[in-house]
């Protein structure tokens, strides 16, 4: 939870970004929003049916759920 | 209502919650929504007038009551149990839907909505609720699988008779869950003058009690007839699931009589073992979908997979949250009847009784004959045929190999 109050603690307003998990390069689209200067990541994890998580419903989120597991 | 521990009938509580089942799980943006629904829906349970229009319009226009019916020729056919059948095909429009459409599009010009939307699989909820719309002069668009309304085109051209715009869904598989996504997408993005009209007793709090109540309208009206005709209630009443909506309409009225068992049936498709059928509660278990939580056909992580049934009515992945929570308390049992049975008995309710019956009632009624054989003479069944077969001719057609 420090590392999430620090993130909101800078002297700017945080830039939160959601990327969703398995659309295209996961890795390298965290490194890109790092780079990009994100101070939080929310990584979402795709459903076979999505309601209204985001704003932009991603259509294709529904198809590529029933391709991608969740490993903990 | 909580002063009686005993009783079946207090659910859901003031949270929406059957047990550890249904609940609000909506994104925040919804949330303002259902919450103004359920306030004005307790208004409006509160106020006689609604009531008294609600009533009417079921007699009216509706044709309420549906009879009560002794099927003579199916019993002597089953050597068994009296077999008897509550008549909801023989309301307006075919099906048990319209009575929850009445309910609800009163709710909707009682909140002042201008605009109606719907879900629908097979075809069944969307004509009803284009009928309702064309009744009382609102526009209505109506969320279809591209995949159903290829299956189920004398139902579209219905729909669009009415006036109804019917939008085909290619997301997801194109079926019943994924029209009810886009149906919830929709609701989302036209807050401020749309009222959607869920067609079964799921989705977020009040949607499982309020379509429950307006269906419960069957079971008052059968329990009634019941007493009137052989002085004393059936002892195993018996209907087919989907969402369970018909099933709770008949079965809520009895909850609290302890001598009445009832069965709910489900689609088995091509059988439990597999992964081709629609049985939520016997082959699936807990998860959160469209707004509840409940039995779901899903993978270990939770993604929901695609049920199949014959019948286009029957086979969304989920079920009801108060079937839920009746299975697990053990006040109501559940079967699940497949494809061929359901066929079966399809042809035998034509034959005997000269009542072409939809496929969804068909698996209530081989699941009868199943049982009507193991009970002595003297006792009663009492069926929900909560829609007729004129929609399912052309599907029947194929399945026994018979060109149109
Ligand atoms: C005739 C008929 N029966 C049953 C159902 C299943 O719905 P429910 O379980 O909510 O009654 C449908 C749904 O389309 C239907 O058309």
């Amino acid at each position: 939870m420090t590392r999430l109050s620090n993130a909101f603690s800078k002297p700017h307003p945080a830039l939160v970004c959601l990327v969703t998990a398995g659309d295209g390069d996961t890795a390298a689209n965290l490194d890109a929003l790092v780079e990009g200067g994100a101070d939080v990541i929310e990584l979402g994890m795709p459903f076979t049916d999505p309601m209204a998580g985001s704003t932009v419903p991603c259509l294709s989120e529904g198809q590529f759920a029933e391709r991608l597991g969740v490993e903990m | 209502m909580a002063s009686n521990p005993n009783t079946y009938k207090n659910q859901p509580d003031e949270r929406g919650h059957f047990g550890d089942y249904g609940g609000r799980y909506v994104a925040e943006t919804l949330m303002p929504l259902v919450l103004d629904l359920e306030r004005e829906y307790r208004a409006a349970q509160a106020d006689p007038a609604f009531h008294a229009e609600f009533d009417d319009l079921l007699e009216h226009y509706v044709g309420r009551p549906s009879p009560l019916y002794f099927a003579e020729r199916l019993t002597e056919a089953l050597g068994g149990a009296q077999v008897w059948f509550k008549r909801d095909e023989l309301n307006h429009t075919g099906a048990h839907k319209i009575n929850n459409c009445i309910g609800q599009i009163l709710l909707a010009m009682r909140m002042g909505k201008t605009r109606i939307i719907a879900e629908t699989g097979a075809g069944q909820h969307g004509v009803a609720t284009a009928t309702v719309c064309a009744r009382f002069g609102l526009p209505c668009v109506i969320y279809m699988g591209a995949e159903d309304v290829r299956r189920q085109s004398p139902n579209v051209f219905r729909m669009k008779l009415l006036g109804a715009e019917v939008v085909p869904v290619t997301s997801g598989r194109g079926t019943l869950k994924d029209a009810m996504n886009e149906g919830l997408r929709d609701w989302v993005a036209n807050v401020h003058d749309t009222f959607y009209i869920i067609g079964t007793a799921a989705g977020p709090h009040p949607y499982p009690e309020l379509v429950r109540d307006f269906q419960s309208v069957i079971g008052k009206e059968a329990r009634a007839q019941m007493q009137d005709r052989i002085g004393r209630l059936p002892d195993l009443l018996v209907a087919a699931i989907g969402g369970g909506s018909n099933a709770l309409g008949l079965f809520h009225p009895f909850l609290d009589d302890p001598d009445v068992k009832m069965l709910g049936v489900e689609a088995a498709g091509h059988g439990l073992d597999g992964d081709e059928h629609a049985a939520s509660l016997l082959g699936g278990f807990p998860g959160v979908l469209h707004g509840n939580k409940t039995y779901l056909l899903q993978d270990e992580d939770g993604q929901i997979t695609e049920g199949h049934s014959i019948s286009a009515g029957l086979d969304y992945p989920g079920i009801g949250p108060e079937h839920a929570w009746l299975k697990d308390t053990g006040r109501v049992e559940y079967t699940a009847i497949t494809d061929e049975e359901a066929l079966e008995a399809f042809q035998l309710l034509c034959r005997t009784e000269g009542i072409i019956p939809a496929l969804e009632p068909s698996h209530a009624i081989a699941a009868v004959a199943k049982r009507a054989k193991e009970m002595p003479k003297d006792s009663v069944i009492l069926a929900n045929l909560c829609g007729r077969g004129d929609k399912d001719i052309f599907t029947v057609a194929e399945r026994l190999g018979v060109e149109m």
